[in-house]
């Protein structure tokens, strides 16, 4: 196993720190021991395939799952002592994220807010998504992509310092996800710590300024992904096809534009 | 003040309930449509015994004997050919027939009461034994007057009968307590039961807990709401039975909120606890209504469990509706204050401890 990479960006002091931690459902070790520290102001990814503990990782971290051992702290608050405080601090989209029904989407979002003591404006929030067409609309009538999008707004009326975002584009499409990257790309440019989990590789390496691969509960490596490339490519890996100076993705963007379709 | 978690939940909780056409069709327009469809029915009218007489004499006597039997208050008496009345009788819209033969009454001629010993046949519906006997024994009570008077033999016996309620008491005033109980149960046990379980399955609960909410706050929000709509619901159900059918509201209204609390207190927990208890709408509703449903035909909601046998009557002291039933009705009918029934005020507090220790243990987010 790897040691956890202390590298920090700009010297920063962790914002997240994360040791030891373990945690088992009945016969399957979901977590088996990941460490990692995340500085202030970094986007960070969990990768892996499914069922290689991210999100469950994840989920102690934000204090909604208590991890058999280790530790986990998030701007200097223990999160197995103060799940609340953690709480109050971070905003968090998960991978299905519901909410309540017989409400707009504004008044979810002000509801949200009043959670977390806070009167909240939602036409920002709603505007940074292209959702405050549908304020009046209730979550339920929303379409999948839109879902998504507002899950994203939810996660920031608390104006929180550290955003965590469990698969953020799964199942958008490729405006959408662009518009996502713009978004998270401006929530780092305010100071915001990003942690997410992706399928996509061109994502994390496009955002990330470092990734942790996981597989069975564990990191297997960690790293910016230009290092991890290089090293891949230092041991001498060549791909069998030599890439194209276009993608089939740039093809449909050209084709399709680049303009969000859903309001 | 909108900051506070817990009055904006509560708010939003309130607006959200609103809004939801189920919700508002299972808590108001349901329980009111069977209180207009049984107090249009007026089941009390069929407590009286229907009795048709036939008079072939067609005298004096005859009239003042058909008069007399008028004036009882527990027949309703027709009178017509003896072909119609039999003909009436098998079809069930009489319970008895009576045959006043062409000889009752004094003998023509005679000046006094010259009476021949005379028989009245009387024919009953064998299908219906209760309103015969009641026909039967009124009857005979009502002709031994007759021989008493005719013979002139003094009654050494007299049964005076006295009404115990003071009030004209009509069946709307039974079954108007009996709606508003069933009322709060299918509320406090459906409206949970369904939400809550619909939360926890879509994953709404599970938003909530990555925010710093209490859960106390969320649970509270969701009991405050629910507790306004049983009194809603109480005060509009009240009001159509009163003002609509006329019944009887003896006691203090807030008294009687108080029991709609309670006992909305009662099937809130017990909802809790099927909604722990259930992953899935579709295990929530058997579940609610088994626990419902016994109670809706058990405890004394539409009819009396006095027709109930022996066993069953004990048993079904303990249900927690038959509390909140009779709580309410004791109030409603007899104006008792809430110190008189304190013994039903302690089976809801009992049971509303035991539902809560059950919702406790059951009770999950995810």
């Amino acid at each position: 196993m790897t040691t956890p990479n202390h590298q920090n960006i700009d010297g920063d002091a962790p914002i997240i720190f994360v040791e030891g931690l373990r945690k088992r459902y009945a016969d399957i070790q979901a977590v088996d021991g990941v460490s990692f520290t995340v500085s202030k102001g970094e986007v960070f990814a969990l990768l892996g395939p499914n069922g290689s503990g991210k999100t469950t990782t994840i989920e102690i971290i934000e204090g909604m799952r208590a991890a058999d051992s280790g530790k986990a702290t998030v701007a200097g608050i223990d999160v197995s002592r103060d799940p609340r405080a953690v709480k109050q601090v971070i905003g968090v989209q998960l991978q299905s994220s519901v909410f309540f029904e017989h409400l707009q989407l504004q008044e979810i979002l002000k509801m949200l807010g009043s959670i977390y003591r806070m009167k909240i404006d939602p036409e920002p929030l709603l505007t940074t998504v292209d959702l405050w067409e549908r304020r009046a609309a209730s979550f339920r009538t929303l379409s999948g992509g839109q879902k998504q999008r507002f899950a994203i707004a939810a996660a920031l009326v608390n104006d929180p310092s550290v955003v965590f975002l469990d698969e953020p584009t799964t199942g958008l499409d490729p405006q959408a996800r662009h518009l996502m990257w713009e978004t998270i790309q401006g929530w780092k440019a305010q100071g915001r710590t990003i942690v997410l989990t992706t399928h996509y590789m061109e994502e994390a390496e496009e955002l990330c300024d470092r990734v942790a691969v996981m597989d069975s509960g564990r990191i297997i490596t960690m790293d910016t992904p230009n290092s991890l490339i290089d090293e891949l490519l230092a041991r001498g890996f060549h791909r069998q096809q030599e890439v194209r100076p276009a993608t089939l993705e740039d093809v449909f963007l050209d084709l399709t534009g680049r303009s969000l379709r859903e309001f | 003040m909108l900051t506070n978690p817990a009055i904006y939940l509560t708010w939003m909780s309130i607006r959200m309930w609103l809004r939801d056409r189920a919700a508002l069709f299972w808590t108001f327009f349901l329980p009111m449509v069977i209180m207009v469809i049984f107090g249009l029915l007026n089941f009390g009218e069929l407590g009286k015994v229907n009795l048709g007489i036939v008079d072939l004499a067609q005298n004096e006597t005859s009239a003042r004997f058909v008069e007399r039997a008028q004036g009882m208050e527990s027949l309703r008496i027709t009178t017509g050919s003896e072909n119609g009345e039999l003909d009436a009788l098998t079809n069930g819209r009489r319970d008895l027939v009576l045959i006043l033969p062409e000889n009752f009454g004094p003998a023509a001629g005679s000046r006094d009461a010259e009476w021949q010993p005379v028989a009245i046949r009387v024919l009953y519906h064998g299908s219906r034994p209760a309103e015969s006997q009641v026909g039967l024994s009124l009857l005979q009570s009502g002709i031994d007057e007759i021989n008493f008077a005719l013979t002139g033999t003094e009654r050494l016996v007299t049964l005076e009968s006295e009404a115990v309620a003071a009030r004209d008491l009509g069946y709307i005033d039974f079954l108007m307590p009996g709606v508003i109980g069933m009322a709060i149960m299918q509320l406090g046990l459906f409206s949970v039961a369904f939400s809550f379980v619909t939360m926890k399955r879509e994953g709404v609960l599970r938003r909530l807990l990555a925010t710093p909410l209490n859960p106390a706050t969320l649970l509270s929000a969701q009991v405050v709401t629910r507790l306004i709509a049983v009194m809603l619901q109480t005060l509009i159900l009240a009001s159509v039975a009163v003002f609509i059918f006329g019944a009887e509201f003896a006691g203090n209204f807030f008294a009687v909120l108080l029991a709609a609390g309670l006992g909305g207190a009662v099937f809130l927990a017990l909802g809790f606890a099927v909604s722990g208890w259930a992953r899935t709408e579709q295990q929530a509703a058997p579940l609610a209504n088994i626990v419902s449903l016994p109670m809706m035909f058990l405890s004394g909601v539409f009819f009396s469990r006095d027709v109930l046998p022996g066993i069953l009557q004990t048993v079904t002291d303990y249900l927690p509706l038959t509390f909140l039933v009779e709580a309410i009705r004791g109030m409603t009918v007899q104006g008792d204050s809430i110190i008189t029934q304190w013994p039903n005020f302690l089976g809801m507090a009992v049971w509303f401890v035991i539902a809560f220790i059950i919702a406790n243990r059951t009770f999950r987010w995810e």
